[in-house]
């Protein structure tokens, strides 16, 4: 298929078929939940499917449509000016769910949510560039290309984003320490 | 202890062999560094162990509902905008039909069919200003030095003040409405 003028949206779903999974995820990575990841990639698709004409044949069609994906979902957290959800704050919140979860599956559960919280900590073309990192492993070259970045500013994006999420995880394990060692002093009466 | 620069260190990918062994001689000594390094290893065991997500299945059926649905609403829009213009016009003509006397409303037809020739002419003019732009640019050599594009732009800019100016200045209007 190449892009011209117009496409049929009925031809299109071979793209939304072949890369749906890849740009949820970025999605579901950048807004943190699986409903505003679902609604993020169908606007995805529907921006992809309107400007097909403008699509460069000659960079992967994933790239472009990440590219897409990353805007969109930065300029929503924009919008919404997600409050950024403390890791204390989120570890009151996982509460028990109604049908108990397997062991395992408890656990990733959980993980997924710290990471989520984590990640909220970050500002959006930070988080944006982790995402395609740590989970696409982009080059600082081609997200650079998807984010309309330079090179250095990657660099320096990448970098203020690890020394972020380790100062958070450094202060929640501080916090987590000095709790468990004030319910270990003796209780003077 | 002095932290710097091992707390940006832990975080650069490039460092020099002997940076490294520095670095590592100081998270050796210092536990608050060593600390902020588990920290960076647990973010990234973190991400690399979450998977890529997938969203319920029948997601192409239900993007296609969406984009039927988008469709829609852009038609509707459309329209709307079609029929909201058709609307004010109808309500101008009526309101000049009936208010103006037979006097007024010549003179208004005659206004408006000066503006509308006007307005075609430079619309005209401006068409082929554009192209014989477009055919300047296409003979131009590839690489032409920064100085030369500042007075080229630079000379474009003035005479579409210039242009700007004299449209605003027209006097053919001002003939219609005395
Ligand atoms: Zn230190």
């Amino acid at each position: 298929m190449t892009p011209d003028q117009g496409i049929d949206s009925t031809l299109f779903t071979t793209v939304v078929e072949e890369n749906h999974r890849p740009v949820f995820n970025l999605c579901y990575r950048m807004l943190g939940s699986a409903e505003d990841a679902e609604d993020a990639a169908q606007e995805t698709f529907w921006k992809a499917y309107r400007n097909y004409h403008r699509y460069d044949p000659t960079r992967p069609l994933l790239t472009w449509l990440l590219a897409i994906a990353a805007h969109h979902c930065i300029d929503e957290i924009r919008k919404r000016r997600m409050k950024t959800i403390s890791l204390d704050a989120f570890t009151e919140e996982i509460l028990p769910d109604s049908q108990p979860l397997p062991e395992h599956q408890t656990e990733l559960r959980m993980e997924n949510e710290i990471l989520h919280a984590l990640l909220d900590t970050l500002q959006p073309e930070d988080r944006a560039a982790v995402v395609m990192r740590y989970w696409y492993g982009f080059s600082d070259e081609e997200i650079s290309q998807t984010l309309n970045l330079t090179v250095p500013a990657v660099k320096s994006r990448l970098f203020r984003a690890r020394k972020q999420l380790a100062t958070v995880i450094k202060q929640q394990e501080t916090n987590h320490s000095a709790e468990i060692r004030r319910q270990n002093e003796p209780q003077s009466i | 202890m002095n932290h710097n620069p091992f707390e940006n260190w832990i975080f650069e990918d490039e460092l020099e062999p002997g940076e490294v062994k520095q670095l590592n001689a100081h998270l050796q000594a210092c536990p608050a560094c060593k600390a902020l390094k588990t920290a960076d290893l647990e973010a990234k065991r973190l991400m690399r162990s979450a998977s890529i997500s997938s969203p319920e299945a029948g997601f192409t059926n239900r993007w296609l509902v969406f984009a039927h649905r988008q469709e829609e609403q852009a038609q509707k829009k459309q329209v709307a905008i079609l029929f909201s213009i058709f609307i004010t016009l109808a309500a101008i003509a009526t309101t000049i039909l009936i208010t103006a006397s037979r006097q007024q409303g010549i003179e208004i037809v005659f206004f408006l069919q000066s503006s509308l020739t006007n307005f075609l002419h430079w619309f005209q003019r401006l068409v082929i200003t554009l192209n014989s732009f477009r055919f300047v640019l296409s003979v131009l050599p590839f690489r032409v030095p920064a100085i030369v594009w500042i007075f080229l732009v630079g000379n474009l800019g003035f005479w579409a003040l210039v242009w700007t100016f004299s449209i605003w200045k027209f006097p053919s209007i001002r003939k219609v409405l005395a």
